[in-house]
């Protein structure tokens, strides 16, 4: 078994180089690979300053949401979690709202960024208060719609009260979701704490092995669930805090791909973690690409995208476990 | 200290929730090699005394020692490596395989690196030791309530504990499936083993049990062996009922009669 889970992310692996190549010569201007080793090539600039910062951001993001999704369905044994569905993201982008809204978040990206994170903190504290460990899966879904609503109601509020029609166009553009035009700078502010989270939720694959049966055994199998609970915290705060402060809300990553692994892997949640990061770089890296294939006046949005990929997934995840729930 | 070098043992403790006592000042102590049966009416206190008792619970007062050691003071992982439990109605959460679910008793001993030489011959001798072998490979969620019962006991059997505690055990199987678990169960302690469960039913408590300890609104009502301590008089007090008890072949025949 573990060396089909090595098969499978080896598999993985040889997609992302692949995305990446594609990723580097796909877009508005086709940059073919003889243009890559000439740096006197005029293309060179957009290959260096514009698609590979929203290469890197896109496995980054990917590979953190996807770790974030796997996670959080480990420790709830909720197929249903991930950051996206239960609200983080859109606490972490009311989190960003805000400053833009008060203007803060143009001056200072970190404000704007640790805004996100600090939000997606708290939406996480509030996941675990409101529904719990163990909780069925109402409980959690509807922790994560009361999260939805609220921060759905801050975005609108901070919509209606924008001081200018600038601002209100700075922040729906921005809560679309989108890996375009991003710099090196934004890759250099997000890598670090993606990373740091990605690593901390890592941590945490012995204990969402034990959680499979239970907070009690897994207590009696000698873990510590505090210790589970707040690395789970900090490392889903960051990673989603960080990933929708440089690219807006893209939903449905944490969702899909563990879902998707899941029986590839032999179900274990511990051993899911890895290859949802290797998955989720390469879901949203292959979304990005595809976005900028479709032939459209202005780029459609990748959150958008992964939208309309995402909620008819979602739909047919609902009644399959409908069905096996019945 | 009276407690036995090693054995494991409740000394007065005391548990209330939100004001009401659940458990009051029990003490109780359990040899290895032997099968002991708490049982008592719904709310009696078993669960929580089983709790204790593995150390999942911090008793308000008292203490619980495990070969002569404070079971709070322990390392979690020393405590789940001597002493297994098992959880009433587990739920097992992702398809995972019977061969996985066992690995997961080596959680006590195993780091991020996952599960070395030694925890897989375990794990393969628990699936021997429960009869388990066949069905190793097949998920947790397409096995026979009986099929199930034995894998989890070979995940608690595989952190090669010297205590098992089992909450309920016997829930949800049919009557030949209850006899094979609880054969299992004691041929685990016959190998020198300490078996503590809790058990709803009398009967199956009497046919098992070397020593059947009865709680009754937090204390303990009787403590011993089964045809001295399951007595019509003991039934009448503790649970309210008219019963007729008889040794019969399989242990104690207890014919109810009805509510007093």
């Amino acid at each position: 078994m573990t060396g089909r889970t090595v098969a499978i992310q080896l598999g993985l692996l040889i997609l992302i180089a692949a995305l990446c190549v594609a990723s580097l010569m796909v877009g508005p201007v086709h940059v073919p690979l003889s243009a890559w080793t000439d740096h006197a090539d005029a293309r060179w600039p957009i290959i260096l300053e514009l698609r590979l910062p929203r290469t890197i951001l896109a496995l980054a993001v990917g590979a953190g949401l996807g770790t974030a999704g796997a996670a959080m369905q480990g420790y709830t044994r909720n197929p249903l979690a991930d950051p996206g569905a239960l609200g983080v993201s859109a606490m972490a982008a009311l989190g960003a709202v805000l400053t833009l809204y008060l203007g803060a978040g143009g001056t200072q990206p970190w404000v704007l960024s640790t805004a996100a994170m600090a939000m997606a903190m708290l939406a996480v504290i509030l996941l675990l208060a409101l529904a719990g460990v163990g909780s069925g899966v109402t409980t959690f879904v509807l922790a994560g719609v009361i999260l939805q609503t609220l921060a759905g109601a801050g975005v609108a509020l901070a919509l209606s009260l924008a001081p200018n029609p600038w601002a209100v166009t700075e922040i729906v553009n921005w809560l679309m979701g989108s890996l375009a035009d991003r710099s090196l700078d934004e890759v250099r502010f997000a890598l670090p704490f993606i990373g740091a989270g990605v690593v901390l939720i890592l941590f945490t694959g012995r204990a969402l092995d034990a959680l499979t049966l239970g907070e009690t055994s897994a207590r009696s199998l000698s873990v510590d669930l505090r210790v589970t609970r707040a690395l789970l915290a900090v490392g889903v705060a960051l990673v989603t805090g960080a990933s929708v402060a440089v690219t807006g809300v893209i939903g449905f990553v944490g969702l899909i791909v563990p879902h998707l692994l899941r029986p590839l892997v032999g179900s274990r949640p511990g051993a899911l973690l890895l290859p949802s990061a290797l998955g989720g770089a390469v879901l949203v890296l292959a979304a990005d690409v595809t976005v900028r294939i479709i032939p459209s006046g202005n780029e459609v949005k990748l959150g958008i995208a992964m939208a309309a990929l995402g909620g008819p997934f979602f739909f047919v995840l609902l009644l399959s476990l409908r069905r096996k729930l019945a | 200290m009276t407690a036995a070098p090693t054995g494991l043992s409740a000394e007065r403790i005391s548990v209330s929730l939100s004001g009401q006592p659940i458990l009051s000042e029990v003490s109780v102590e359990f040899a290895r090699g032997g099968v002991t049966a708490i049982v008592g009416p719904n709310g009696a206190g078993k669960s929580t005394l089983l709790a204790c008792l593995a150390g999942l619970r911090r008793p308000d007062g008292g203490a619980v020692t495990l070969d002569g050691a404070a079971i709070l003071t322990l390392r979690p992982r020393e405590r789940a490596r001597r002493l297994a439990f098992l959880e009433q109605t587990p739920q097992v959460a992702w398809a995972i395989d019977v061969r996985t679910l066992v690995g997961l008793g080596r959680t006590p001993f195993t780091g991020a690196r996952g599960l070395g030489v030694n925890d897989h011959s375990a794990v393969e001798a628990a699936l021997i030791r429960t009869g388990t072998t066949a069905f190793a490979d097949r998920p947790v969620n397409t096995l026979s309530g009986g099929e199930r019962a034995r894998a989890l006991i070979a995940r608690a059997l595989a952190g090669e504990p010297d205590w098992l505690l089992a909450d309920e055990p016997l829930t949800g199987l049919d009557i030949g499936h209850q006899l094979d678990t609880l054969a299992l169960l004691r041929a685990l302690a016959a190998d020198g083993r300490g078996v503590v469960l809790t058990l709803h039913d009398l009967a199956l408590a009497a046919r098992i049990a070397a020593r059947v300890i009865v709680l009754h609104e937090g204390r303990i009502a009787a403590d011993g062996p089964p045809s001295e301590v399951l007595t019509a008089a003991l039934l009448a007090r503790v649970y309210g009922v008219e019963a007729v008890v008889a040794p019969g072949p399989g242990g104690l025949a207890i014919d109810l009669v009805g509510r007093l």
